[in-house]
């Protein structure tokens, strides 16, 4: 049951503060993988599928519109639960905002009919509102307003920061008001590896943070190995 | 009738024992597991996770203190107060095990990556053994009533 493996696992993950203040992983990927392995097949797929459609960076670089959109609309349909769908959507949604607000300042119109462009609740409201600065969003999208700002101003790393800024946030909502995500449960594991997902992604872009990183994976690869003059 | 009677007495001489046992299995299962993925991720301070984590299990003992002050003769008349004080008091122990464990994985979990606040991270679960303790108090107090 993942609810059991849940308390050890979730005990065992280092805490992450927040990925402007942080200089470096507080856990590497190996460790995190080797750590996910306490859960059992079905939890353990579950967080597979979630970390594959909802990564910061695209998983596979080939992957098409309509192949992430199903692979949205899979999850989706078999999410767990309510927290899951929540921040699949808000993180759909965030995307297809972007995707949208992208095209449009390239002069593109609005997308064709049938053409998948996007997934999310907010697919066909953003189709009829295009020409409106926030996409007919201001109000259900709060965030969608700074994030124009931001993209006409060309400050594409301030926008990357105040967008993943505004996941982090929406993550830890989740996490503290929904009374549904215990803290020792699989959403709490979710919210865990989102963030975790955002703090690296943060941290690849940074050339110095990138070479800590660099660091911190060659120490964890060779912590074992005991150099070749020390053994002689 | 009375054999419906005599039962229930009888269930509620074992439900304080029963009861609180389920809910220190519980409490300390899950805060055991905590203290178990802190041991992991902590170099040093392993003996008071592990012993937080038992704190649950103060409800069985409860729970027997109040099973013997119960156990007597069971009669009709005695009875059906032996099964509510016993029972009540046994839901009150298993809840407060359970969330006591609760309480406990969560002073695990914050305490293992700042440890300077393990005493204050502690509080919650105290107060949720308070309340163990008034139910297991006052069930003392009422039983001294209970003909013999």
């Amino acid at each position: 049951m993942a609810g059991d493996a849940c308390y050890t696992l979730l005990a065992s993950l280092p805490h992450l503060p927040h990925f402007t203040r942080a200089r470096h992983l507080p856990i590497t990927r190996e460790r995190l993988d080797r750590r996910l392995g306490m859960l059992d097949a079905d939890a353990r797929a579950i967080t597979e599928r979630a970390r594959t459609v909802l990564a910061c960076h695209r998983p596979d670089p080939g992957i098409t519109d309509a192949a992430m959109q199903a692979r949205y609309r899979e999850l989706i349909a078999e999410a767990p639960s309510r927290t899951l769908v929540a921040v699949a959507e808000f993180r759909m949604s965030m995307l297809t905002i972007m995707a949208a607000l992208r095209r449009r300042r390239r002069g593109e119109g609005p997308p064709a009919a049938g053409e998948i462009w996007g997934a999310g609740p907010w697919v066909r409201r953003i189709e009829q509102n295009w020409s409106d600065n926030h996409l007919g969003l201001s109000a259900a999208q709060p965030w969608v307003a700074r994030a124009y700002q931001l993209l006409e101003s060309g400050d594409e790393a301030s926008l990357e920061r105040y967008l993943m800024d505004t996941l982090w946030h929406r993550l830890d909502r989740l996490a503290e008001e929904d009374p549904s995500v215990h803290p020792f449960g699989l959403d709490a594991l979710l919210v865990y590896l989102f963030k975790w997902c955002i703090l690296e992604h943060w941290l690849m872009h940074s050339a110095a943070q990138a070479r800590d990183h660099f660091i911190d994976l060659v120490s964890e690869a060779t912590r074992d190995v005991t150099p070749f003059f020390e053994s002689a | 009738m009375d054999s419906i009677i005599l039962t229930l007495g009888w269930i509620g001489i074992y439900a304080p024992l029963a009861l609180g046992a389920i809910g220190s299995i519980i409490g300390c299962a899950r805060a055991g597991q905590a203290a178990a993925g802190a041991l992991l991720e902590t170099e040093s301070g392993h003996g008071r996770f592990i012993g937080v984590s038992a704190m649950p299990s103060s409800q069985t003992i409860y729970g027997i203190v109040v099973m013997l002050t119960l156990n007597r003769e069971v009669a009709v008349d005695n009875a059906p107060g032996l099964f509510a004080i016993g029972v009540l008091a046994g839901v009150a122990l298993l809840y407060s095990g359970i969330h006591q464990g609760n309480c406990c994985a969560a002073s695990i979990n914050v305490s293992k990556s700042k440890s300077e606040i393990f005493g204050l991270s502690i509080a919650p679960a105290a107060v949720v053994e308070g309340f163990a303790v008034f139910a297991f108090v006052f069930a003392l107090l009422l039983s001294a009533g209970l003909p013999q």
